[in-house]
């Protein structure tokens, strides 16, 4: 039994009130009809010439009895005619049971037939004005009880015809018409959800589904049909066994859809439902509505506690699917408590049976599981459409930058490849041939200074290229190996470094080509202080923005000619080299010394793109 | 003083002629031999079981690399160390990755080529920036495999580094932290020790394995 004392309270006083709506609509209320006669009072007659009669108010409801011979009731009324009518009359029954015999003034207007029930259905018989004469008629009705059960008759109508017509019509669709609706829908519900269930019987609640749907068919073919099925006895087991079979197959595919473990209250209604049977079988006849009781309290107690569950796990449907499945089971509710009062009650309020509405209800939960069902699935098809197209986007973009980046890493094999072999030539050809060069002149005693600077300064440039080469990443490791190159040039010219290697400097990108233009124009002002400063002391300094060669020697002055010989002459090529590469030259001399800087621009913003 | 013996596999006749009078105007080395080729190489190293060979990559009959690694199978004291023009070219770290104690520069003056010869066979080695730079760059990524450095480089070690990658000299390093040039000599020991590898120079070796060099 689900737990939740404020699920219990909710739902007991949501059903009291709908319970309390039902009764102040009183569906099926009868009400007077204009242009027509509303026969409330009748006689009952003790016998049938109806010399004593008894005053009745409608509806008239006879006691519960289960004899063999048929029960039958005589009633009568006159209905006083001021003119004979010029069109063809009629007396309407919106409500009796079980059938009727009608005569008009003696004349029969309407006969009862064998196996025909009419218990849930209204009767219209149709009475030609000859039958009809000015002042007093004699209206005879006569109930007749085939089967054990009572006999009821409500209000009665008497007018035209086409008046009563519509409102008959009207009934018979409230009826009969839709429990025969219901019956259609529950057989291919049936179908359905049975077959839906083949097809994947780890889905239980198709199951349930399916047989709750093929309960409800038995008894709307009692309610759509009037047919007696058999006895009594196996007609009422019949009834009463749908009913009890449809509230435990719900409440069963209510638990599987909340994915509740099951209730002990399932094991009790299937006990007693199959007791109940048994005992309605094997009791004698008159009995038999009396051992149908606890099973309709039974109904009642597996309906409520289907809602209560329903309420108490809400949270684990989808607020819609809440929403429908709490209106649809709490009217089912409320229409079996109307039919319990129908059964218990001996002059029950109004005049139609609303059991049969119930699979009604049934079919619209059904339609919406399965149309919020396929919404669900189609909006999950189109979020996993729209999920794949985006992953076969990212994947297409992702193997793009992959061609991309393997293109782009072969074309830098390519280039490392070259890259190699023309530093394997330079290294094993040119370097080696100038210091097996150098060692001949050294091995032969050939003390050609110019030939031996040449040759240096071509080994020193050739490793000044390999440096740019191998160290693009870093400026001041860059200038640290060309530091290693030039210490031994310093040592012979009595010269040293004052070494102030700071931040790197950030210029922008990197790469061998602009690596050596700096690297060229460094070397050039440390070569122009070797050969011409008279210095003692070279500083290299450095921070972001700029790479500064200092030293203490004579200096010059920078508006003279420039000759080849002279500093300015390298200045010339310096200035150009750090234009090329978006850096400004900046030279400062006195006789403390010169200050060569290569000064780096930031970087202009992209709005400020050139013209 | 013991006298080293060092055997010269060079084909290059007058950088050989250099290298023999280098080996003879130092103290405490001796030529063991010459050879031009591989052929004659290999089997004159074991034949005559050198201290030190000086080994030049490109050999007309083959790779110097091959001599370094055939040195693996010497069962005799023996360290190869390899003739270079510049000392930063692939070859030379490939060529300690076979196995070579570190190079020696063939343009540098005699004085420097004894000295180089002895200061490697003592266990010292130089470190250049842009070889502090591949080691700043193993600490910083980690070395994937066997080999791997235990723990990470300390602040003062990593300084070290970051100082000899920008052209620093031990001495100017040893001012700038206020410790002796030994002490700088004992960090980047102790750098190469995390390193996990047996000299420093197979330090270098490792990072080339790791494709950082």
């Amino acid at each position: 039994m689900p737990g939740g004392w404020t699920s219990w309270v909710f739902v007991t006083l949501w059903v009291g009130l709908l319970s309390a709506l039902m009764l102040w609509l009183t569906p099926g209320a009868l009400h007077p009809v204009p242009g027509t006669l509303m026969i409330r009072e009748m006689e009952l007659c003790q016998s049938a010439d109806c010399r004593d009669a008894t005053p009745i108010h409608l509806p008239y409801y006879t006691p519960y009895h289960y004899d063999d011979a048929p029960e039958i009731h005589h009633l009568r009324t006159t209905i006083h005619l001021s003119a004979v009518p010029d069109r063809l009359q009629s007396v309407y029954l919106p409500k009796l049971s079980d059938d009727v015999e009608i005569r008009l003034n003696g004349a029969l207007v309407s006969q009862p037939l064998p196996y025909r029930r009419l218990w849930n259905q209204p009767l219209l018989a149709q009475i030609s004005p000859e039958l009809m004469h000015r002042g007093d008629n004699d209206l005879q009705i006569t109930l007749i009880g085939g089967i054990p059960g009572r006999l009821d008759l409500h209000e009665v109508y008497f007018g035209p015809v086409d008046v009563l017509r519509p409102l008959y019509r009207v009934r018979i669709m409230m009826g009969p018409g839709f429990s025969l609706f219901g019956l259609g829908m529950m057989i291919l519900l049936t179908l359905g959800f049975g077959m839906i269930w083949i097809r994947r019987p780890g889905d239980r609640k198709q199951l349930w589904l399916a047989l709750c749907c093929a309960s409800a068919c038995i008894f709307l073919a009692q309610f759509g049909t009037n047919l007696p099925v058999g006895p009594y006895r196996i007609w009422k087991v019949l009834q009463i066994t749908s009913l009890s079979a449809y509230a435990l197959f719900m409440l069963k595919f209510l638990r599987c859809l909340l994915e509740v473990p099951r209730l002990w209250l399932e094991w009790l209604h299937a006990w007693l439902l199959g007791l109940g049977v048994v005992v309605m079988l094997l009791l004698p006849l008159r009995w038999i509505d009396i051992a149908a009781t606890p099973l309709m309290f039974q109904i009642i107690l597996t309906c409520l506690v289907s809602v209560v569950l329903l309420h108490r796990h809400r949270d684990r449907l989808a607020k819609a699917d809440y929403r429908v499945f709490f209106l649809a089971l709490s009217l089912s509710l409320t229409f079996s408590l109307d039919g319990l009062f129908r059964w218990l009650l001996p002059s029950p309020p109004g005049s139609i049976h609303l059991l049969h509405l119930i699979p009604l209800l049934t079919t619209v939960v059904g339609l919406w599981l399965i149309v919020s069902q396929l919404i669900r699935s189609l909006s999950a098809y189109e979020a996993l459409t729209a999920d794949l197209q985006d992953r076969i986007a990212e994947k297409s973009r992702k193997l793009e930058e992959s061609f991309a980046l393997q293109a782009r890493a072969e074309r830098q094999g390519a280039v490392q490849a070259e890259r190699n072999r023309i530093m394997l030539d330079l290294h094993d050809g040119l370097g080696g041939q100038i210091v097996s060069t150098m060692a001949y002149l050294e091995n032969n005693d050939i003390r050609d200074s110019t030939l031996r600077d040449a040759l240096e300064d071509m080994l020193r440039d050739l490793a000044l290229m390999l440096d740019c080469i191998e160290n693009d990443e870093s400026l001041t490791t860059l200038l640290g190996m060309q530091r290693t190159r030039l210490e031994g040039l310093l040592d012979r010219h009595g010269l040293r470094f004052d070494w102030q290697i700071g931040e790197e400097p950030d210029f922008g990108d990197h790469d061998p080509s602009r690596n050596l233009q700096i690297a060229r124009i460094v070397q050039e002002a440390i070569t122009n202080v070797v050969k011409h400063a008279g210095a003692s002391v070279i500083t290299i300094y450095t921070d972001q923005r700029q790479i500064r060669i200092c030293d203490d020697g004579r200096g010059f002055d920078p508006g003279d000619l420039p000759a080849p010989e002279s500093p300015h002459y390298g200045i010339q090529g310096m200035r150009r080299r750090a234009e090329r590469i978006g850096a400004r030259l900046s030279i400062r001399s006195s006789e403390q010394g010169t200050a060569v800087s290569v000064v780096f621009r930031p970087a202009p913003p992209a709005s400020a793109a050139p013209a | 003083m013991s006298q080293h013996s060092v055997l010269i596999l060079e084909d290059r006749q007058e950088i050989c002629r250099r290298l023999q009078s280098a080996i003879a105007a130092t103290e405490g080395l001796e030529l063991a031999g010459v050879a031009g080729t591989l052929d004659q190489g290999v089997p004159m190293i074991f034949a005559r079981q050198p201290r030190v060979v000086l080994v030049d990559i490109g050999l007309p009959d083959g790779s110097g690399i091959e001599a370094i690694t055939a040195l693996q199978r010497a069962h005799w004291p023996v360290d190869a160390l390899v003739i270079s023009i510049f000392g930063d070219e692939t070859r030379v770290v490939e060529a300690i990755r076979a196995g070579a104690k570190g190079y020696i520069l063939k343009g540098g003056n005699l004085a420097e080529v004894g000295t180089a010869i002895t200061s490697l066979i003592e266990g010292g080695s130089p470190i250049s920036p842009a070889i502090a730079r591949h080691v700043l760059n193993i600490a910083k990524t980690g070395l994937p495999g066997p080999g791997a450095p235990a723990e990470l480089l300390t602040e003062r070690e990593t300084e070290i580094l970051r100082a000899v990658s920008r052209g620093y000299k031990r001495r100017e390093i040893a001012e700038q932290l206020g410790i002796s040039a030994g002490t700088v000599g004992n960090h980047i020991t102790s750098i190469y020790r995390k390193l996990e590898v047996r000299s420093n120079m197979e330090a270098v070796a490792q990072a080339s394995q790791a494709g950082m060099i």
